[in-house]
């Protein structure tokens, strides 16, 4: 085959469009066209015009005022800047893959390379007189010292070395030397390239002078959009830039279910605490708590018929009560004294009941039906004969009980003063109190038990801590007189403990309307305290004696003791109950 | 509390009533005109009406670079058409070829006959190229509000619960309250820009702030910062390596405290759009507090992953999030893995206001969350594990009220349905306020 040479057609202004090629060129397949052309050629050779078709192998040479746009197949766009030269070695395009192969070489000058298909799919290659270009999916502005990438990547290699530009990208070519480091182009390099690409002054690109004036332009461009006005690039304001693409944050997405299972943990916690207490309550150990009775006893002497004189006092004791889970009996021992007030003539000194036995001999007299309630009614022998003493001596007849209270049944025990209602009675894990209700005879007195029990499991001496601070919370229950007329009441509890200095203060509110504050000391055995409290209704005192009773989480963790109240025609006797906050 | 991801207008990634309207129509719907037009416009290249009748439809279907060779040809034609240059530098700018797009929008107001609106045009595209090129980038996004919820504390749909393995009646004050707050959030973004080739340094705050206005135990802090190093992959794709803090006070008291780190990828498909996945992984320390005494059992390490897309096809746009993530707590019953996937449908548009014209986000969205734990916690039931399936549906309203200031209004229901009775719940939640973003 042989190649004929584009020639110079002159060193006029033309920009004339060599094109050499093969005699047989005219019947080489058409890979594009010249879809603008400065100026039209009219050299004595084929000199391309606009729409001219370009074929495989051919090569476009332009002058110094000359310039040319190649439309491709594939819709790749080729500007050929002056004085280049511009051969394409190889077009290979499938329109069915979208694909295909296309290789130029510019042997001098500028090219702009604006790519389509086959760029997108693969390579286009342009070599230069001293490198080689590939560009991928872009914009490329070529000379044969440099290499822009306008949009896409293009690869430079030249002397042996390869660098590959990104978009905005430029690297300098040096007759075979290494390409520069990619970096930015030379301050106006870009602009001077449009420039360059453009119609000189009277040239109109192969169309007559007119034919694209402003006003023809802008009228085809309304046209094609449908609008007056109309901008084939969209609007030509720009947009602010949207924000980045903010995305779910994974602490945030996942801080809903956090919050609900901390929440839901902290509502069940109480819960679980409350099923905990009842399901060991409902275990029925067998065990004997110890603690505290409290009440007021009257003693009526009915020694004339016409004159039955009697008086009251508070009683006060300790209480023993055995709990056996294999018979289901319990037993309750209260012992203490009567307080010999001003009005005590009648009363005894010391009494011992027994409410309950839990000797198999006996009768039960009594049951243990779970731990939250038991109770027993007055022991007696084999004989019949109460098991009770009073001043030491049995009893003759013997009607009383002992048994639990629940909250409910406190608030129907109490009066009507609404104290009740607003008690917070203790929810103690393993101390338990009660009512204690008794009447028995002796020689020709009678007497009467009202008041309270209290009693939880004991702990140790070496348990009690010896420092650090607990508050105890919990309730006061009282059998009251007050000027002949009796009632219970009820009142809340508080003790803040202070194990280090041995001591604890204590206030008790709204008890039969009535506040009491004062401090307790602990005794020589650690366990138990008592102290006194001042009232602030008439001159009420009160006298407090109490225990350490072990709780579910701590070996000190209740507490119970007795109540004794006096004031100026004023008694009362009870017991309170609390748990460590 | 259920509506902070929607609050923070983060279930809708990239929805904002500042953001243009339309983008590209598919190519299956305009290819055989488009492949006609090309025809006639290469036998016919002189025929101005078909060439920007090719140009528009390459632009339609975003094959810019098309539309660029039919405009440079214009200027073959006639080297003085200003409008031309500048939809030349419109389209450069739209490749994100800035320096191309600058040099024909300079070249379009050199002489002295450029209309005024070409010419103001031309001057905000260029102070656009001069952000964009700058070495570093920014975003902030605020928005503040009122907000009223049907279940502003979580609480279960009924009192009856699960403690210990029994039916339980829980204290009515954890139940279902309703509840107004105040609430502003803060998201901003920072890269300096290290190379044109997408490798940079960035950094990330987000903030929340939520003030209830009767349930002060549910007052909300959160503030996270990532660090990290961008690195590019070519034009369109880059990962990220990246440090997370994040500190949460709840109630008014610290909640917990992570640190961790993360690594993303992301590359953009064509001009169907983005699409971003991320690892990462945080050390979270939990308080326990008055409030939330058993806060600590949660302390563990999270591990998050997921899939990130956003989508334009014709008029559509679409975002997805697709995420896992796996819990790992000193206490096994706070165990679980989560499967997680959320949908948005923003719909843009512009409507004369007041004589001008106003952009609009209509964004209906939709979420589901499966929670699977690993062990029973035997405070609520020894023996069943919770499963939850978290369903939320919503709708979020953004209006343009002058340049970067709008209005957001938005509403979401969510529903949780849980095998155990403790965590069935539900919540309907209303915001709104301003935003401003710049």
């Amino acid at each position: 085959m042989r190649r004929v040479s584009g020639q110079r057609i002159g060193q006029s202004v033309m920009a004339a469009l060599a094109v050499a090629m093969f005699s047989a060129s005219a019947l080489a397949q058409e890979v594009g066209k010249a879809s603008a052309v400065n100026p039209n050629a009219t050299a004595n050779l084929r000199t391309i015009t606009i729409g001219a078709s370009i074929t495989h192998k051919e090569r476009i040479q332009t002058t110094s005022a000359g310039s040319v746009q190649l439309l491709f197949l594939d819709k790749t766009s080729m500007t050929v800047g002056p004085n280049s030269d511009l051969t394409i070695d190889e077009y290979v395009y499938d329109p069915n893959a979208g694909s295909g192969k296309l290789a130029a070489t510019l042997g001098k000058g500028a090219l702009r390379f604006v790519g389509g298909q086959i760029s997108h799919t693969g390579d286009a290659e342009i070599r230069t007189a001293s490198a080689t270009v590939g560009i991928r999916g872009g914009v490329a502005l070529i000379g044969t010292h440099h290499v822009y990438a306008g949009y896409g990547s293009s690869t430079v290699s030249s002397g042996g070395s390869t660098v590959t530009l990104g978009a905005g990208e430029y690297t300098a070519l040096q007759g075979g030397q290494p390409p520069s480091p990619p970096g930015p182009p030379p301050p106006n390099f870009v602009l001077n390239q449009i420039q360059l690409f453009q119609s000189g002054s009277g040239q109109f690109g192969g169309v007559a002078r007119g034919a694209a004036s402003q006003g023809n332009v802008q009228r085809a461009e309304s046209r094609a959009t449908g609008t007056p006005g109309g901008s084939v690039a969209g609007s030509l304001t720009p947009q602010a830039p949207p924000p980045p693409t903010p995305r779910i944050n994974p602490v945030v997405s996942t801080l809903n279910q956090t919050i609900q299972t901390s929440t839901q943990q902290s509502a069940v916690q109480p819960l679980a605490q409350q099923i905990q207490q009842e399901q060991a309550a409902n275990a029925r150990p067998s065990l004997t708590l110890t603690g505290f009775v409290g009440g007021l006893m009257t003693s009526v002497f009915n020694a004339s018929t016409y004159y039955a004189p009697s008086s009251t006092g508070v009683a006060g004791g300790t209480a023993s009560v055995a709990l056996d889970a294999t018979t289901g009996r319990m037993q309750a021992n209260f012992n203490g004294d009567v307080a010999h007030g001003p009005n005590s003539y009648y009363l005894p000194t010391t009494f011992n009941y027994q409410f309950g036995s839990t000797d198999p001999n006996l009768d039960a007299q009594g049951a243990y039906g779970d731990y939250n309630h038991f109770g027993g009614a007055a022991a007696e022998d084999k004989t019949g004969k109460p098991l009770s003493t009073i001043n030491g001596l049995p009893v003759t007849n013997q009607v009383g009980a002992m048994l639990t209270v629940t909250r409910e049944q406190a608030r129907q025990l109490t009066s009507d003063d609404g104290s009740a209602a607003t008690t917070n009675f203790c929810q103690c894990d393993y101390t338990r109190w009660g009512l204690w209700a008794n009447q028995s005879t002796r020689s020709s007195y009678a007497d009467t038990i009202l008041g309270f029990w209290v009693a939880g499991r004991p702990t140790t001496a070496t348990e009690v801590p010896t420092s650090g601070q607990a508050t105890y919370a919990g309730h006061v229950i009282a059998a009251i007189d007050n000027q002949g007329t009796q009632y219970v009441s009820t009142g809340n509890f508080s003790n803040t403990v202070n194990f280090g200095t041995r001591s604890g203060q204590v206030t008790v509110t709204g008890l039969d309307s009535t506040n009491y504050t004062g401090q307790v000391q602990f005794l020589p055995d650690p366990r138990n305290f008592a102290g006194s409290l001042a009232g602030d209704t008439g001159a009420r005192q009160m006298a407090l004696t109490g225990s350490f009773f072990r709780g579910a989480s701590s070996p000190v963790g209740e507490m119970g003791g007795a109540v004794a109240i006096s004031g100026t025609n004023y008694l009362g006797g009870g017991i309170f109950a609390a748990q460590k906050k | 509390m259920l509506v902070l991801l929607a609050a923070i207008g983060l279930t809708v990634p990239g929805a904002s009533a500042q953001q243009g309207a339309g983008g590209p129509v598919p190519a299956s719907a305009v290819q055989p005109d488009y492949d006609a037009l090309f025809k006639e416009m290469y036998q016919r290249p002189t025929d101005l009406d078909i060439s920007f009748k090719f140009a528009h439809q390459a632009v339609a279907r975003g094959d810019y670079e098309a539309a660029i060779g039919a405009l440079e040809r214009m200027l073959f034609f006639n080297s003085d058409l200003p409008r031309v240059k500048l939809e030349l530098g419109v389209l450069y700018f739209k490749l994100a070829s800035y320096e191309i797009a600058r040099g024909y929008l300079i070249d379009a107001i050199k002489g002295g006959n450029v209309p005024d609106d070409i010419r103001a045009q031309v001057m905000a595209y260029l102070a656009e190229i001069d952000r964009r090129l700058a070495t570093y980038e920014y975003s902030v996004f605020l928005h503040a509000g009122m907000r009223y919820q049907t279940n502003a504390n979580i609480g279960p749909n009924g009192l009856q619960v699960r403690a210990l393995g029994q039916d339980a009646i829980l204290d009515g004050r954890y139940g279902r309250k309703p509840d107004w707050s105040t609430f502003q959030t803060v998201a901003a973004s920072y890269a300096y820009k290290l190379n044109l080739r997408g490798d940079a340094i960035e950094t990330t705050f987000l903030g929340l702030n939520s003030r209830q206005m009767t349930l002060s135990q549910f007052n909300l802090g959160l503030v996270e910062v990532t660090l990290g190093h961008r690195v590019g992959l070519g034009q369109n794709a880059s990962f990220k390596y990246y440090g997370i803090g994040d500190k949460v006070w709840l109630g008014d008291y610290s909640y917990f405290s992570a640190l961790g780190g993360g690594l993303s990828a992301r590359t953009t498909l064509g001009n169907l759009g983005l699409v971003e996945g991320y690892v990462e992984t945080r050390h979270r320390r939990f308080s326990d507090s008055t409030y939330f005494p058993t806060a600590g059992d949660q302390t563990g390490d999270l591990l998050s992953a997921a899939i990130l897309t956003d989508f334009r096809w014709g008029g559509v746009h679409l975002t997805t999030r697709a995420g896992y993530d796996g819990n790992k707590a000193i206490a096994d019953y706070n165990n679980y893995k989560r499967y997680s996937i959320d949908v948005a449908l923003p719909i843009e548009f512009v409507l004369p206001v007041f004589g001008a014209p106003r952009a609009f986000v209509f964004a209906p969205t939709a979420g589901f969350s499966q929670a699977n734990y690993e062990t029973p916690n035997f405070i609520v039931d020894p023996v069943i594990i919770r499963r939850d399936q978290e369903y939320r549906y919503g709708a979020i309203f953004d209006a343009q009220i002058v340049d970067n200031v709008g209005l957001r209004t938005q509403v979401t229901y969510t529903k949780i349905d849980s095998n155990l009775p403790n965590y069935r719940t539900n919540n309907l939640s209303a915001s709104i306020g301003p935003t401003l973003r710049f």
